[in-house]
């Protein structure tokens, strides 16, 4: 086979590729764009809408004016709790794995490599294990049907990531810190004012990647959240669909999902280079 | 259905009957066994920690990178290593979470007896967890190597086909399973419209989460899973770039070219990598939740009840939190299994010089 010709295979195998890839979501925006009649006709008359020939966009505002109990107030608390348990998440994550991880590189104690094992370690473990007893603890200090159980444990450093600002840091020339010493700078001073600052790439990283999964987090939200006012969107939208669980109206059902996904689409499209460069950091290295 | 599987939960208990007996947990003893080395450890390391204290502008030193990596120690101790213990201990214990903790009775091992003599529910969820990961992970890994491989070339559309294959991972979630719910729905769904006419007369798509889900509702979440890879892919085509060209290049001289280079070149190249996504790939598989609680709730039946599931059922549902803790550690026993395993197995195919290169 020439090297045009297999150049060619490839193309069109990664164009394949893609069109499966794209096919279910291209689908669902096509059923939330359909009157009912349209999204559910498809099947029995063995048609298929590729394009909505009527795009109906009045179904979106329908759609999240259908979530919750009350018109509106379902969706709009859930956005509001989404982004708040969210926000703080990813700057509890940034705060401590910084820290712990400028620690870990840069300053001499003891105890620092058994500790650094014991941290590696730790990634195995199955969150299972410590959901239940987490649970109990959480439920003690009255904590439950609050944002807390989901917030402040993103505050103590996530192993992960704490791994690859250590990495980073290891390789911060000497010369930077030595200098800020000489000035009289203390270590917290340092961290934060020499180290935080050249660690943007790694502090990109682990904001996005701690947004996709608060964000879409399910089994944290679906524990300890209770009242509908508190709910996240991937809780609400999950009573949405149980709701609609016939899919007698699939294009409401799809609508939501939509919205429910569009920040991480657009946070993926605004840094897809950050998304990139950390899956190789932490990746390949880990 | 949710109530009938408490229903049965409740009406044939499979665990023995112990309860009547009254043996309280003692937890006030427990907690004290458990404070005295802590406290004693604490006190020695305290005691040899101050006496071989460094000079001044080392102590300095020493006592920020403490206090610095305290976030860490105070996180693992709180939810890690306590709740493991609690856990450890409660996996001993019938309690009902409705009630108090002085509830609890100590039942020994009659949970994890149950668990694999009397619960027929869970041999169902570990068998559907079991046949989950057999299938998720191969196909998962040799999809995610294909596609890294079929990226790994310069061309300036590359970028976007690699966001294509990307994106959908970061998307999954809540809104993600509906939406593979109604590309599966057994009667307006986008298989069903699509296939269904190309089968032969009488055959039709199988209603994978409805009256098919006992053949094919476990092979669906694997199917699903395939939309996942982007991470995988990721880390692939990272390791594939990270391959030295002039290997290549010999191997060219030597005339390895296709599968013979990719035998003896890229697979030990990449055996690192490839040892690290699998480990990662199977924990991943025993821990499969969101999808089938959004989806199919773990019916019908309990055809698609993954182990995490029934879990989720037993803590949350039925509030057994013995019980439950009990099915944790067995996970987490056969997730350290599982990879102890797969390193002593593939010791002998892992080149770690690769990292090196």
């Amino acid at each position: 086979m020439s090297r045009r010709n297999s150049n060619l295979v490839i193309f069109a195998l990664l164009i394949l590729g893609s069109v499966g890839m794209v096919f279910p979501f291209w689908w669902m925006l096509t059923t939330s764009l359909s009157t009912p009649a349209e999204a559910t006709a498809a099947g029995s008359a063995g048609t298929f809408n590729w394009l909505p020939t009527h795009p109906q966009f009045q179904n979106y505002p329908a759609a999240l004016a259908r979530m919750g109990s009350r018109p509106w107030f379902g969706f709009f608390d859930a956005l509001a709790n989404t982004i708040i348990i969210t926000a703080l998440t990813v700057v509890g994550q940034v705060l401590s794995c910084s820290l712990v991880g400028y620690a870990f590189a840069r300053l001499r104690f003891r105890g620092r490599g058994p500790l650094f094992i014991l941290m590696v370690a730790t990634m195995m473990l199955p969150a299972q294990v410590t959901m239940i007893p987490m649970f109990i603890m959480f439920r003690s200090f009255g904590w439950v049907d609050t944002y807390l159980p989901l917030i402040v444990p993103a505050f103590f450093g996530a192993p992960f990531f704490i791994f690859m600002f250590r990495q980073f840091f290891a390789q911060v020339p000497e010369a930077l810190v030595e200098a800020a010493r000489v000035d009289g700078c203390g270590h917290f001073r340092i961290w934060w004012q020499i180290m935080l600052p050249i660690c943007k790439p790694v502090i990109a990283i682990t904001a996005i990647f701690t947004f996709i999964a608060a964000w879409n987090d399910f089994l944290g939200p679906l524990i300890y959240l209770q009242t509908e006012e508190n709910m996240t969107l991937a809780v609400a939208l999950n009573s949405f669909q149980n709701q609609y669980g016939d899919f007698r109206e699939a294009n409401y059902l799809m609508a939501a999902s939509l919205v429910t996904m569009l920040p991480c689409i657009v946070l993926f499209f605004v840094a897809q280079k950050q998304f990139v460069s950390g899956l190789a950091l932490g990746g390949v290295k880990g | 259905m949710l109530k009938e599987l408490e229903k049965e939960w409740t009406e044939n208990d499979r665990r023995d009957e112990v309860a009547s007996q009254d043996r309280p947990v003692p937890w006030t003893l427990l907690a004290s066994l458990a404070a005295l080395p802590i406290a004693a450890g604490l006190f020695v390391g305290g005691f040899f920690w101050w006496r071989g204290r460094p000079a001044r502008g080392a102590l300095s030193e020493e006592i920020a990178g403490l206090s610095m990596v305290s976030p860490w120690v105070i996180g693992f101790m709180a939810f890690t290593a306590f709740p493991i213990f609690l856990s450890l201990a409660l996996s001993f214990c019938r309690w009902s979470s409705l009630t108090t903790l002085d509830h609890a009775q100590f039942v020994g091992w009659d949970n994890f007896r149950s668990l694999f003599g009397k619960d027929t529910t869970f041999y169902h969820a570990l068998k559907a967890t079991a046949l989950y990961a057999l299938l998720t992970v191969p196909t998962g890994q040799l999809a995610a190597l294909i596609a890294a491989m079929l990226l790994n070339r310069e061309s300036k559309w590359i970028g976007i086909f690699r966001s294509i294959w990307y994106l959908p991972g970061v998307l999954a979630g809540v809104g993600m399973s509906v939406m593979w719910r109604w590309v599966f729905h057994h009667e307006h769904g986008l298989f069903k419209t699509l296939i269904d006419p190309m089968m032969p007369a009488g055959w039709h798509f199988p209603a994978v989460f409805e009256k098919d889900a006992e053949t094919w509702g476990v092979p669906a979440f694997a199917f699903i899973n395939l939309w996942t890879i982007g991470g995988t892919m990721m880390i692939y085509l990272a390791g594939l770039k990270g391959i030295p060209k002039d290997l290549y290049e010999a191997a060219e001289i030597d005339g390895a070219l296709g599968w013979k280079r990719f035998r003896n070149v890229t697979l030990p190249m990449l055996s690192p990598v490839l040892f690290f996504n699998f480990i990662i790939a199977i924990i991943a598989s025993f821990q499969v939740f969101t999808q089938a609680y959004v989806m199919t709730g773990g019916g019908p039946g309990h055809a698609t009840r993954f182990y995490v599931v029934y879990l989720y059922n037993q803590a949350f549902d039925f509030h057994e939190i013995g019980y439950s803790s009990a099915m944790a550690w067995l996970l987490l026993l056969i997730i350290l299994g599982l990879t102890l395993l797969v390193m002593k197995g593939t010791k002998r195919f892992v080149y770690y010089e690769a990292l090196k290169a």
